[in-house]
Order: C-alpha cells, then sequence, then structure tokens
C-alpha cells in the first residue's frame, strides 16, 4: 500500500471526521504498518497448476479426453488415471463411468452432520454398555497370557503368527505360568467435579442410505447382455469391492450397509510378502527375520508414511485430529521384556492413528482406543502401508438423557473401576492406582436390539491413571464413567463390594478383537 | 441408456467455465485461507478441497444469485473451521487465531513472528469480525461481497464490527478509532 492509497483512505475519514487531520503523520504510520502486517502468503504457481489439473485436468486435456472416450464407447478396457494404476473389475466400468461424470461425484456424508431429535430416543441405554464402560488398552496377547488368572490361559501359538495393527504385540505366543493374580482399586486424586449440565447430547451414527442408493442407481443402468439391471426397481447396493490390478495395489471396500470405506493391501500383487514376516523372537527364524527397537522408523517417518499415502489416494481426512503413533503394544513389550519373557515381541505393523472428534471431544472405544482414522504400515516391508481403516461417513443424530449432576457418584464409579467395575480375584495383593482430574469424552458403545445394532456415541469423563502399576499385572490406563444418569447402575445390583470377573479377549493380537463379557450374576432391568 | 457424449459435452463445458474462475480466485481464495492458517502447506491442502467442494457443487450454483467470489469464500471460510474443529481442541477453534500459540500446530515461522503484534490486538475480536477486518483491509473486498461471504446484512456486518469495537477501544483506542473510520469511510 502505497502512500497516495493510504492519504485517500484518510481523505475519506476526514470527511467523516475533520479533526483527524491535524493527526496525518500518525495515522499514516499506524494505517502503514497495518498494511504492512499482511504476510506473505508464499503462494506458489505450480500449486496452482497442479490442484487445477486434478480437479479439471481430464476435461481440458483433449488427448486423454478422446482416449477415454474411445475406449469406452468401443467397449474395450477401460483405462483411467487413478495414481497411474488401472481398475479392471468389470463393475468398476459403469461406475467409473459414472465418477468420470462430474454430475456423479458422491457425496456420501463424510462431512460431520449432527442432527437434533426429541429428548431420550434412543431408547433406555443401560444394555448399550453392556453394564460396563471400562476401557482396556489393547495388549491382548498379554492380557491372555499374563494378566488373567489361571484358569483362563490358553495356548495361542497362532497369535504370533497373526499381524496385529500396532496395538497388540507385547506377550509371547506360548502359555506361561501364571503369576500371582493382582487386585486393583483405585482413588480419585484430581479436582472437585463440578457437574451443572442437567442434560447430555448422546449421539448415534445415523447411515444416510446414500451410499447404497448412489451405487444402486449406476449400477442399475447396466446391461450385461444375460441381465438387464435396469429392469429391475429401486436397486440398492449391499457392498462393493474393488482392486488395483498392479503391482503393489490395494483392495478397496465398500461397506455400503455401515457406510464405511476400508482399504488394504491386493495379496495376489504383492511379490514375496508372505516371505517378509517377521518371526517371534523364540522361533528357530534367521536373526534378519526378527524385528528388534533398532527397526521401528521415528515417529516423523511413519506419520510421513501415512500422509503421503493418504494424500496420494486423496482420502479426505479433514474430520480427523493430528495423526499419532499407536503406541499401546510398547508397555506390554516392555513389561514382557522385563520379566525375561522370551517371547516379548515387536508387532510387524505399527499403526498412524488420526483421532476423531466430535463436538470437539475425542471419542473412545468402549473396550479402548482412539476412534479415528487408522493406517497400518508394515514395518518389515520398507514401511509400505497395509491397510487405511475407519473411514466412516459423519452423520448423527443428537438426542438429550438426563445427565449424573453429583460429582460424588461419577467419582464412586471411578473408583470401582467404571461402571462394569474392575478385576478382583479375592486373594493375592492389592494395588491402589491413582486417578487424575477427568477430561470430557464420547464413548463410543454398541446398543443391540433384536438382529439391528446401534453406534451410540455416549459423553463420558476419562479418568487417567497417574501412574500404571510396575508389574503389569493391569491393563487399563483409563477409566471411563458415563455422564448420563440411566447407565450409572453398579451390575450387581448396588453390590459395589463385589466386582465383576475379569473380562478377557478372543482371538488373536489382530485388532478388532471380541471381548468376551464374563457371565454376570441375573439382575432385573427394563 | 446413457448418452454419454451429451453428457461429456456439458461437462466439458462446465469445466471450462470453471476453469476461468479457478484462474481467478485460486490465489485470492488461498490467501484467505493462509491469513486465517498461517501455514503454506496447511492453507494448499484448505484451498484445494476448497476448489474441490466447489467444482462439485458448480453445477447446482446459480451465478444470477451471488458473487461467485462470496460463495468461494464462504466454502473456503467453513472448510477452515471444519479444519480446525476436526482437531483435538478442549475451547472452539475457528481459525489459527483462537488458538493460544501453545498447541503443536505447525506454523509458518516468519509469519508467526510478523503477526505478533497484530494477533495480541485482534485475538479478542471473534471470527467473523476477524474475516471482516481480513477481508476488508488485507483483500479489499466490498463490505457487499463481505456481507454475502458471511451470510448476514451489511447493516448487521457494521453492527457486528461495532461492537468489537466497543471490546477494542479499550485496548487499543487509536487503532480503533482508525479501523472504525476506515470500515466507514470504505462502504
Amino acid at each position: 500500500m502505497t502512500d497516495k492509497d493510504i492519504k485517500k483512505i484518510l481523505k475519506d475519514l476526514y470527511k467523516l471526521e475533520p479533526s483527524l487531520a491535524d493527526r496525518e503523520v500518525e495515522l499514516m504510520e499506524i494505517i502503514k504498518e497495518f498494511a504492512l502486517a499482511r504476510p506473505d502468503t508464499k503462494f506458489d504457481k505450480k500449486f496452482q497448476n497442479e490442484i487445477k489439473n486434478k480437479l479439471l485436468g481430464r476435461f481440458l486435456e483433449t488427448d486423454r479426453k478422446i482416449y477415454f472416450w474411445q475406449n469406452f464407447m468401443n467397449g474395450k478396457k477401460l483405462f483411467f488415471g487413478f495414481g497411474g494404476a488401472i481398475i479392471l473389475i468389470l463393475i468398476a466400468v459403469p461406475l467409473a463411468y459414472s465418477m468420470y461424470s462430474k454430475n456423479s461425484n458422491f457425496n456420501f456424508g463424510f462431512e460431520q452432520r449432527v442432527k437434533s431429535v426429541g429428548d431420550g430416543a434412543f431408547g433406555n441405554l443401560w444394555g448399550a454398555s453392556g453394564g460396563s464402560n471400562n476401557l482396556g488398552m489393547g495388549g491382548e496377547e498379554y492380557a491372555q497370557t499374563s494378566a488373567a488368572p489361571a484358569p483362563m490361559m490358553a495356548e495361542n501359538d497362532a497369535a504370533a503368527e497373526t499381524r496385529s495393527l500396532g496395538v497388540g504385540g507385547g506377550g509371547g505366543s506360548k502359555a506361561m505360568i501364571a503369576p500371582e493374580a493382582t487386585n486393583i482399586t483405585f482413588k480419585y486424586i484430581g479436582e472437585k467435579l463440578d457437574l451443572s449440565q442437567e442434560k447430555v447430547s448422546v449421539l448415534k451414527r445415523e447411515r444416510t442410505g446414500e451410499m447404497a442408493k448412489k451405487f444402486g442407481g449406476v449400477l442399475g443402468n447396466i446391461n450385461t447382455g444375460m441381465l438387464n439391471l435396469s429392469k429391475f426397481k429401486n436397486l440398492e447396493a449391499q457392498n462393493i469391492s474393488l482392486s488395483e490390478n498392479r503391482d503393489n495395489g490395494y483392495n478397496i471396500y465398500f461397506d455400503v450397509g455401515n457406510e464405511t470405506i476400508t482399504l488394504n493391501q491386493n495379496w495376489s500383487k504383492w511379490a514375496g510378502i508372505y516371505d517378509r514376516v517377521a518371526c517371534p523372537p523364540d522361533s528357530a527364524c534367521p536373526e534378519s527375520s526378527r524385528l528388534e527397537e533398532k527397526d521401528i522408523p521415528a515417529d516423523e517417518a511413519l506419520i510421513s508414511v501415512a500422509d503421503n499415502f493418504i494424500k496420494n489416494y486423496s482420502i479426505n481426512k479433514n474430520i480427523y485430529g493430528a495423526p499419532e503413533i499407536d503406541k499401546t503394544w510398547r508397555r506390554y513389550y516392555l513389561l514382557a521384556k522385563e520379566q525375561n519373557d522370551a517371547a516379548a515381541s515387536i508387532p510387524q505393523e505399527m499403526s498412524v492413528l488420526y483421532p476423531l472428534a466430535i463436538n470437539g471431544k475425542q471419542v473412545y472405544e468402549q473396550y479402548g482406543g482412539k476412534v479415528g482414522l487408522r493406517v497400518g504400515i508394515d514395518i518389515k516391508n520398507n514401511n509400505k502401508v497395509t491397510g487405511v481403516y475407519g473411514l466412516e461417513t459423519q452423520s448423527y443424530s443428537s438426542s438429550d438423557y438426563a445427565a449424573e449432576m453429583n460429582g460424588e457418584t461419577i467419582i464412586k464409579f471411578a473408583e470401582q473401576g467404571g461402571v462394569g467395575g474392575s478385576y478382583y480375584y479375592g486373594g493375592g495383593k492389592t494395588v491402589t492406582l491413582e486417578l487424575m482430574t477427568p477430561q470430557a469424552i464420547y464413548v463410543r458403545q454398541w446398543k443391540y436390539s433384536g438382529m439391528e445394532s446401534s453406534e451410540l456415541f455416549v459423553p463420558s469423563l476419562l479418568f487417567k491413571v497417574k501412574e500404571m502399576p510396575k508389574d503389569g499385572y493391569y491393563s487399563n490406563e483409563y477409566i471411563a464413567v458415563p455422564l448420563v444418569k440411566e447407565m450409572l447402575r453398579s451390575p450387581q445390583n448396588g453390590d459395589d463390594d463385589i466386582k465383576s470377573m475379569p473380562a478377557t479377549r478372543s482371538g488373536s493380537g489382530s485388532s478388532p478383537s471380541v471381548l468376551i463379557e464374563p457371565a454376570l450374576p441375573e439382575k432385573s432391568v427394563e | 441408456m446413457i448418452d454419454a457424449d451429451k453428457i461429456h459435452g456439458q461437462e466439458e463445458e462446465l469445466a471450462k467455465e470453471f476453469g476461468k474462475i479457478y484462474d481467478q480466485y485460486i490465489k485470492k481464495i488461498y490467501n484467505f485461507v493462509y491469513y486465517k492458517t498461517h501455514h503454506k502447506e496447511t492453507a494448499e491442502d484448505l484451498a484445494s478441497v476448497t476448489f474441490a467442494k466447489a467444482w462439485e457443487r458448480f453445477n447446482t450454483f446459480d451465478q444470477k444469485k451471488g458473487f461467485v467470489s462470496a460463495w468461494l469464500y464462504k466454502i473456503a471460510r467453513n472448510t477452515v473451521i471444519d479444519h480446525y474443529r476436526a482437531q483435538k481442541f478442549e475451547y472452539d477453534v475457528d481459525d489459527v487465531w483462537d488458538l493460544s500459540g501453545n498447541e503443536d500446530i505447525p506454523l509458518d515461522t516468519e509469519t508467526k513472528l510478523k503477526l505478533e503484534e497484530v494477533r495480541k490486538h485482534i485475538k479478542f475480536l471473534n471470527s467473523s469480525e476477524r474475516d471482516i477486518l481480513i477481508m476488508r483491509v488485507w483483500q479489499e473486498l466490498s463490505y457487499k461481497e463481505i456481507a454475502e461471504i458471511l451470510g448476514k446484512s451489511e447493516a448487521s456486518c457494521k453492527m457486528a464490527f461495532s461492537r468489537a469495537l466497543a471490546r477494542l477501544k479499550k485496548r487499543i483506542p487509536l487503532a480503533a478509532v482508525i479501523a472504525f473510520f476506515l470500515f466507514s469511510s470504505l462502504d
């Protein structure tokens, strides 16, 4: 901005306030200073061209356009640019045609939308938690072999051969001698809880049906020669999968019913991948097949791999937060090492998590771990991305429920280890863990009604354990307590002295695993 | 049966039209996003998302009903808000000015240092008021365009700004007076 421009602005000012003319020098300095504060935006012409090419290149480049349409109209193989890859599956032809068409840029609802519905619209929520709101933070294999009491232990050789997604690992593959069980109690040491909200909003993820309708609409135009799909009415897609037919290509799965998208490696196109499986440390594998701590890339490197993959495939991660490495496995790995467990293992796949936040609050799974977009990276295979998980549509309905306003009640549940109670074995030693001032989060929980399930997001308080016990017999780093009043019931009809039996996980260390809840005494619930 | 030639011909026309708009506005939109993020890579990401959204919806945009510039700015503004709200802040963040400075957010160092003084004053405005300041002074948009972008009337924009001035006046009296007259005189 030149002095001339500033004087012009000042001249306009003087018309409104003539006395300002007496302070012209000072005014000019201030306006100049303000204008000069405009930062250099470093606009890059190369960026301008790249984005234009990505958005419009296919329409504006005549040669590519003719090539595409000639091939398409002649019924030949369809070739089009998707990172230089070729997608050949028959189903992709009409689909690609449609996606090539600007009018069919599908918007499935990956931007967050929350719509309010009436109070209590999701029914009674007690059953949603299954009587438990504990957050177990991974370490499944270790939990099976070390944390659980002896009768619950099982041989689990297969676990070591199954590659987990950065949350498993740690423990050994073979059954060990069960250590003495440790009872856990909690003591809250944080600030006084001031709960003033009379109601809290529970969210429910809604399936809009857009994905089913739009895919169905496109595919419904196909006449295969053997069958004319256009003769069918109101077609809706159920599940769709596409595969990149190229070296190191990926599969893309659309779970249309659940409105989720998953990517993973198209195994048939990854040469020699089975030759590069990390061996368990106690097996008779060559030294080169084992993973050691020095083999784990730096966090920045893993994040860079994930970021680049997401960028290259134009995966929309706008709703997710800054990436972080899931290091849940590490605690169990170190504990196993401390105990000279020869089977202490480093997972072959590391997981980069882009955490999901709704209404500014982080979302946790009911049984541990943050919800979000996960990118798996195989550190044994040149840090190649193994898959992308957690891409889900983000339409929610919101319903108010009466909130627990008594902070002491919330603390009482936190100190008993959550709504479901904590592990209590009746003997052995007891360790008291201190809980810090909580943060507000959502806990994702499933409510089952007949054959249908609802995905609920329950406002909760997350109490972090100040210091985990050194012996590692306890795996939960957090206790979550729901703020919904009707969910705050002890599973044993108020008998707080009797805690529920410990939960254990089934299957290998792969994520996600299924948690088998222990049987609880019969209780009367509506 | 799908008439592919016809559909593609229409799309090509739309693409050409959108291409012109893109060339005309990409720098302005990028700059606007940069003023609200202070980070080149983030601004590039969000500007590209803005135009991707605009392209997706371009066939439904009626240029007779409003400025294309206002439409693009509105998408950009919402994209920036979505970007910050999707992150795990414990308070409402609409753009980089709302941050306390202690967050682990990438910022261009040069810009951060240059805006340190300005930041002290305008961080007390709400995001709409800050946008008015940025768009009017740094981007030289008319009040009419600003009002359309923010989805308000020109009068309500002035009202909002005058309320902000009342707060600013206590902090930087002279600057507030100047800003008031700047905005009043630029209608």
